[in-house]
């Protein structure tokens, strides 16, 4: 596998929040701020472009919501290669971690 | 009953920063922005609200329907666009939300792809205009006119401010509002608008005058100017470099001459044989006329064009 590139922070929280199940664009810049406490915002510019590269990456996915109150909104989904990418920014980050802690 | 004001205004793309500086400051007098254009802001009057603008870039939007769900998702409404792809957006302001929720683009990466992609456009627009730049030159070279060289000009003028406007875009640190790029963003439109309606417009006017002739002359033209033969008359709109192609080839000499509005001579030959490309003549603003004279007889063919 090739060696991936650092991610930037709005793409990581992007597919960290998808890795608990589809979302929509508002849910994910929630949730992410939740889980941030405040620190990390994604305005929709970057949003959009952000989940716009990362379907044509394939590492994302649009869906059309069925759910009740969520009738035909758009939702995003994680794909295998998109989990693969998450997985590889944690183990870099866990790296990264740990690396400095034996510093 | 509702107040509104219409205002015009002119922003360079470079300058983005400083519309929403000034749609936001309006708001917080009052006077919201409802329909943003590129020469235009309408704006609407309501002391009770405040809201915050932001300006996106996109040209050739691809996903209208995703973009303006995600946009909207997050309380941004969208109250313009411009022909050449700028987006208005609006959102309620609330002083004690982050300041973070009130911008478009959170990280500078994001920032920089929209940058990126009026760099793009900008830099294909240069390319353009250097392509024209060359063509006219390369016509410049061989027929030097007054009007060939404003175009080159304008050409080189609008190439340089997109340039200059590429540079400040992606080093966005070097921006400050100076009268310098007030007054440059200022005559660049009206170079563009002006320049290019000029431009068609002195290339409208711009008279030519050609003739193929050929003829068998049983009977001689005279010396005397009451019995020359006046082939053409061209009316010059404005002063400039005109050219001159002649080709003449008869049995005798005849006398090959342009006149202007004063009866002066601006140019003669006489010769039978004759070959002349791309002479130049200055000609002043006036009616000329092209004649025939002082010719023996015999078989005549006579191609000239002036423009």
């Amino acid at each position: 596998m090739k060696k991936s590139e650092p991610m930037s922070e709005s793409y990581y929280y992007i597919l960290l929040c998808l890795s608990k199940g589809p979302n929509h664009g508002y849910g994910i810049m929630q949730m992410t701020e939740k889980l941030s406490g405040g620190e990390v915002t994604i305005g929709s510019g970057t949003m959009y472009g952000a989940t716009g590269n990362m379907m044509k990456k394939g590492w994302i996915q649009e869906i059309i919501s069925n759910e009740p109150g969520l009738e035909r909104k758009r939702l995003y989904t994680l794909t295998e290669s998109g989990r693969e990418a998450l997985r590889a920014e944690i183990s870099r980050l866990k790296r990264m971690l740990a690396n400095t802690e034996e510093v | 009953m509702k107040k509104y004001k219409k205002t015009y205004n002119l922003y360079t793309a470079w300058n983005y920063e400083r519309e929403v500086e000034d749609m936001n400051r309006k708001s917080e007098r009052g006077w919201h922005l409802i329909r943003g254009k590129s020469f235009s802001h309408k704006y609407e009057y309501n002391p009770e609200v405040c809201y915050r603008y932001q300006l996106d870039y996109q040209p050739g939007l691809t996903e209208p329907g995703r973009y303006l769900e995600t946009y909207y998702e997050q309380g941004w409404e969208m109250v313009g666009k411009t022909f050449n792809g700028w987006y208005y957006f609006r959102k309620l302001y609330d002083p004690s939300r982050p300041k973070e929720q009130y911008k478009l683009y959170t990280d500078t990466e994001s920032l920089k792809e929209m940058n990126g992609r009026w760099v793009k456009i900008a830099t294909a627009l240069i390319l353009v205009y250097l392509v024209f730049f060359v063509i006219r030159l390369v016509h410049f070279i061989s027929r030097p006119t007054y009007m060939t060289a404003a175009q080159l000009a304008m050409f080189l003028f609008i190439a340089g401010v997109f340039a200059h406007g590429i540079l400040l875009m992606r080093n966005p640190k070097k921006k400050k509002t100076s009268v310098v790029d007030y007054v440059l963003g200022f005559l660049f439109f009206a170079v563009l608008i002006g320049g290019t309606i000029g431009n068609l417009m002195l290339l409208n006017k711009r008279p030519h005058s050609n003739c193929d002739f050929c003829a068998d002359y049983y009977m001689p033209i005279p010396k005397t100017q009451e019995e020359w033969v006046m082939l053409n008359t061209m009316e010059v709109k404005y002063s400039d470099n005109y050219f001159l192609d002649l080709k003449i080839s008869a049995e005798q000499p005849v006398n090959f001459q342009i006149l202007d509005d004063a009866g002066e001579t601006v140019y003669t030959a006489k010769e039978a044989d004759y070959m002349e490309k791309n002479c130049r003549l200055r000609l002043k603003k006036g009616t000329y006329r092209i004649y025939l004279s002082d010719f023996e007889g015999g078989r005549l063919s006579l191609t000239y064009s002036l423009e």
